[in-house]
């Protein structure tokens, strides 16, 4: 209730102190009235009757007043006290009517009772007032008052003595007594705690409490008719006066505040359409944003009800799946699911539903209008009405097709690289006969095909099979099981069209035109492996499960295309390798011929040297016994083709001894060893000795290195030289000098000489065997000298060559590898 | 002494070239020893003279047998071979004498215990010299072993 200043509020602190005054004054008088006219008495029924009935009657009003406005009323315990009252009212009504005896003490009696047992009450918690929340109890209440109350004067006999020779008896006394305590208590009761909101009302029931109180204690002093016994009659009236003013105070408060109630609902009327018109621009503006923000929204969002209807769905959702809003307000996002995704979708969509979860995230497909699949990712929550039911779905919807576009590039690349991989490491790590094997099993398991062979043409144009799946393989009936399919038979058939046209090509169709025995094929795809323009081979799967899609045509020409480089080089490989190992075998045989040929040479120059000498010295031998037994005694003829006979023989004899020499420097040479050159040319000298000095020759030598060779056939090579310097010197002195200098990690040796020199037409010859330059009748010799020194650098690793000039002198020069030739 | 000894010294010259056995008697004709030449043809005639088998049953048995390394039927070296792992044989010096200068077969010829090994020389003069240094080494300075 809303506050209002209150006149009386000055007087209301003191109405306690009143209520006690007016209780102890009350006794007193009643005491000095007793005491002071202990003779007087009043008989008056009709009196009597009338204060009881005024009494009564206010007691019932207050009662009705304070019953009826319990609702609305914060405190049960007026409730009560208006029960007090109903039931003091009823049995006072009934004691007005009863003229004399115990009947007549009994009802009053009962009245106070009554009345202080509900007043005091007050004192009970106000949780146990559970009476005051029936509706029936004040008409219980009131009948049981009532029935007790007539059952008195029905039955007087039943009550105890109530007065006893014009007194009362302690029972009326006791009564009326523990009756006034209790109005007494519940007085106080209200003088510390409020049961009205007003503090006056309180005050003002706290003097009717204390009022009726004083009454029941004066009671003990009385007498029927008595002085005190109609005091306590006019206090019981002034209480029940002060109670009627009590309400009719509480009447004027209340119109008061009614009135003023009026304009504050006025008031709160106006300030609430302010404030509903605040709030619904509120709700409008707020609205409005939120339609913004639906509508503008990146991302697609709907509301959906638990069904799958769409309730609301907004124009990015349209675009992401192609249909106007209205087509879409038509039906369930059922409609546009994708298959595959419907079930996965559903079984979260009622988990939410039964509460297992508030919101599901899933990645699905939707069917665009056009009917394109479009990848979304769906958020959806649950919104439920106030009651809790499920209400509808606010579903976040986002375009991720070019995600999903992305990753699966990224994911169809990734798988590419991988096979890649495998298929080069197949070809790395596996033997000839397994690659084949691996690479096929490879695109089994990438194309998920049931069999399949991988073969490659060969030079004669044939396809050759070497791999195929080998289960199919045996359980293959066809008679002709070869592996090789030449050209001429491939028919056409999808595999010889695919390598003819280059291109890879399927079919989802069974083949029929298959060989008797061959296990069906329902689906194939044939990718022939071009490399360089060239189909060089074929890869062929067959029976996947499903049709053959788009994606496994590029898959398998993806693996034929990675094939291809490899199967090339590799038939390439093979190819030169053929034709290396033919080459060398041609080079081996040749060589061996060869080696043959040199060898049976060497063995030819041996023999045909030793044998030849058998019997050219029998000529020679006995050609000189002739000539020595018989000389001058034959003519002179005979002597001259003697001597033509010995020096033939001789002669013979050198170019055998060249020949033999010539033909050992391989097979007889030395190990080469570390050879001091100075001392090779020092003992060369010293067997020239001669020569030298028949000739005047000055040879001179530099400083000579070491080096690895065989000593005796380099002292040959000097020898050689030197002596075919100190021989073919001209007209000279000979003047040899003999140097050697590294030249790119060669020893270069040099013997030069002052001699007429050669003809450069003749540089290469002279190395030649047998081949001489002069007439026999101006140099000795037998042409092998040159040829042996060539055969001997060679042998050590180095070569020999002439530069001169005629009439310059001759430099002869040889090289000889450092570390020597093994 | 040896040049006591009261009959000629014997030689046996295992040669299949005619042309060398009349030089080696040319030149053993001059000798300053006595001696009688018996020659055989091939390298069994050898082996069977020295064993004194078939036709040479009454051979004498050689004091030097001068050997061509090339021969007929049974080569030279085999000779050798037999000759030097014969207990009774081996005390005959052999002089292998063949126009080979070939290094293997001299150290061959070493290696079978021949006593010497010697290069026909191609020229008359130097032949005759060689078998007449022959002659002169190994019938005047050297001591022979003992006949039995």
């Amino acid at each position: 209730m809303v506050e209002s200043a209150n006149p009386a509020s000055a007087a209301e602190a003191r109405i306690p102190l009143i209520a006690a005054t007016l209780t102890v004054a009350a006794m007193a008088v009643a005491f000095a009235a007793n005491w002071l006219w202990p003779e007087f008495s009043w008989q008056t029924y009709t009196v009597h009757s009338a204060v009881e009935a005024v009494a009564a009657v206010a007691s019932v009003l207050v009662a009705i007043i304070l019953i009826s406005a319990k609702e609305g009323e914060g405190r049960s315990g007026k409730y009560v006290f208006g029960l007090g009252l109903l039931g003091m009212g009823l049995l006072d009504i009934q004691h007005a009517f009863v003229a004399e005896g115990d009947g007549f003490v009994f009802l009053h009696s009962a009245a106070v009772l009554v009345g202080g047992s509900m007043f005091a009450l007050v004192w009970v918690p106000s949780t146990g007032f559970w009476l005051a929340r029936q509706r029936a109890t004040p008409w219980i209440f009131g009948s049981v008052v009532l029935a007790s109350g007539l059952a008195s004067i029905v039955w007087p006999d039943l009550l105890p003595d109530m007065v006893e020779s014009g007194r009362f008896t302690s029972v009326s006394i006791a009564a009326n007594v523990i009756a006034g305590v209790l109005f007494l208590s519940a007085g106080a009761y209200l003088v510390r705690n409020p049961v009205w909101s007003d503090r006056l009302e309180n005050s003002l029931f706290a003097l009717v409490a204390f009022a009726l109180g004083a009454s029941g204690v004066v009671f003990a002093y009385s007498e029927p008719w008595g002085l005190s016994w109609w005091l306590w009659h006019a206090y019981r009236l002034a209480a029940f006066l002060v109670l009627l003013g009590l309400v009719a105070h509480g009447y004027a408060i209340l119109s008061a505040n009614l009135r003023l109630s009026l304009v504050d609902v006025q008031k709160h009327r106006d300030h609430l359409e302010d404030l509903v018109g605040e709030r619904t621009a509120e709700l409008a503006y707020s609205e409005q944003r939120f339609r913004a923000i639906f509508e503008q929204a990146a991302v697609g969002i709907a509301l959906v009800a638990p069904d799958g209807r769409w309730i609301d769905v907004n124009s990015r959702l349209c675009e992401i799946v192609g249909y106007d809003r209205e087509e879409l307000l038509e039906g369930k996002f059922q409609d546009i699911t994708h298959p595959d995704d419907l079930e996965p979708g559903m079984a979260l969509l009622q988990e939410t539903l039964d509460g297992v979860r508030d919101s599901y995230v899933l990645e699905k497909r939707y069917y665009t209008k056009a009917g394109a699949v479009v990848w979304v990712n769906l958020f959806a929550s649950l919104v439920c009405s106030r009651s809790g039911e499920p209400d509808y779905f606010v579903s976040v919807v986002e375009d991720i097709s070019e995600q999903k576009k992305t990753t699966e590039a990224l994911e169809l690349w990734r798988r590419n690289e991988q096979l890649n991989a495998r298929i080069g490491d197949a070809f790395l790590k596996h033997a000839d006969d397994k690659v084949f094997d691996e690479v096929l099993n490879l695109a089994l398991e990438v194309m998920e095909s049931e069999f399949g062979s991988l073969g490659y043409v060969d030079d004669a144009g044939a396809l050759v099979v070497p791999t195929m799946t080998r289960h199919i393989w045996t359980q293959c009936e066809v008679a002709d099981k070869s592996i090789v399919f030449p050209r001429e038979e491939w028919g056409d058939t999808i595999w010889p069209r695919a390598m003819r046209q280059k291109e890879t090509l399927f079919s989802n169709e069974p083949s029929t035109r298959i060989p008797e025995g061959h296990v069906p094929i329902s689906r194939t795809v044939a990718a022939p492996i071009v490399d360089r323009g060239e189909a060089i081979g074929l890869i062929h799967v067959a029976n996947k499960a499903s049709d053959y899609t788009r994606e496994d045509v590029g898959r398998l020409d993806m693996i034929a295309r990675r094939i291809a480089p490899i199967l090339g080089a590799r038939l390439q490989r093979d190819r030169n390798e053929r034709a290396r190992d033919k080459a060398a075998e041609e080079l081996r045989s040749t060589a061996e011929r060869l080696r043959r040929s040199n060898d049976e040479l060497q063995q030819f120059a041996y023999v045909a040297s030793h044998d030849l000498q058998e019997p050219l010295r029998m000529v020679s031998s006995f050609a000189q016994l002739l000539a020595e037994r018989y000389e001058g005694r034959l003519d002179t003829n005979a002597d001259e083709f003697i001597g033509f006979v010995v020096e033939g023989a001789n002669r013979m004899q050198d170019l055998i001894q060249g020949l033999l020499e010539f033909s050992r420097i391989e097979s007889r040479g030395a190990v080469f060893e570390a050879t001091d050159c100075n001392s090779v040319i020092e003992d060369v000298l010293t067997d020239l000795q001669m020569a030298i000095e028949e000739t005047d020759a000055k040879v001179t030598y530099d400083r000579m290195p070491r080096l690895q060779a065989d000593d005796r056939q380099i002292a040959r090579v000097f020898l050689n030289l030197v002596s075919n310097a100190l021989k073919f010197c001209g007209d000279n002195t000979p003047k040899i000098h003999i140097s050697a200098e590294m030249q790119n990690g060669d020893w270069q040796f040099s013997v030069s000489d002052n001699g007429p020199g050669i003809d450069p037409r003749y540089h290469d010859r002279v190395f030649q065997i047998f081949q001489r330059l002069n007439r026999r009748e101006d140099y000795e010799g037998t042409g092998m000298g040159l040829a042996i020194c060539k055969r001997i650098v060679e042998r050590h690793g180095g070569r020999i060559w002439v530069e001169s000039s005629p009439g310059e002198g001759a430099e002869f020069l040889f090289t000889i590898p450092q570390g020597g030739v093994s | 002494m040896i040049h006591s000894r009261p009959r000629p010294i014997q030689i046996l010259l295992v040669e299949d070239n005619p042309g060398d056995v009349r030089l080696t008697r040319e030149a053993l004709s001059s000798a300053k020893v006595s001696n009688a030449l018996n020659v055989v043809n091939d390298g069994e005639a050898a082996m069977d003279y020295l064993c004194q088998r078939g036709e040479y049953v009454d051979a004498v048995r050689p004091d030097l047998i001068l050997l061509d390394l090339n021969l007929p039927k049974k080569n030279g070296r085999e000779v050798l071979a037999e000759v030097k792992s014969d207990p009774e044989l081996k005390r005959i010096p052999v002089v292998v004498l063949t126009i080979s200068k070939a290094d293997e077969d001299i150290l061959h010829s070493y290696n079978l215990q021949a006593n010497c090994y010697i290069n026909k020389p191609v020229d008359l003069a130097g032949f005759l010299k060689v078998v007449q240094s022959v002659e002169e080494f190994w019938l005047t300075v050297v001591a022979l072993p003992p006949d039995r």
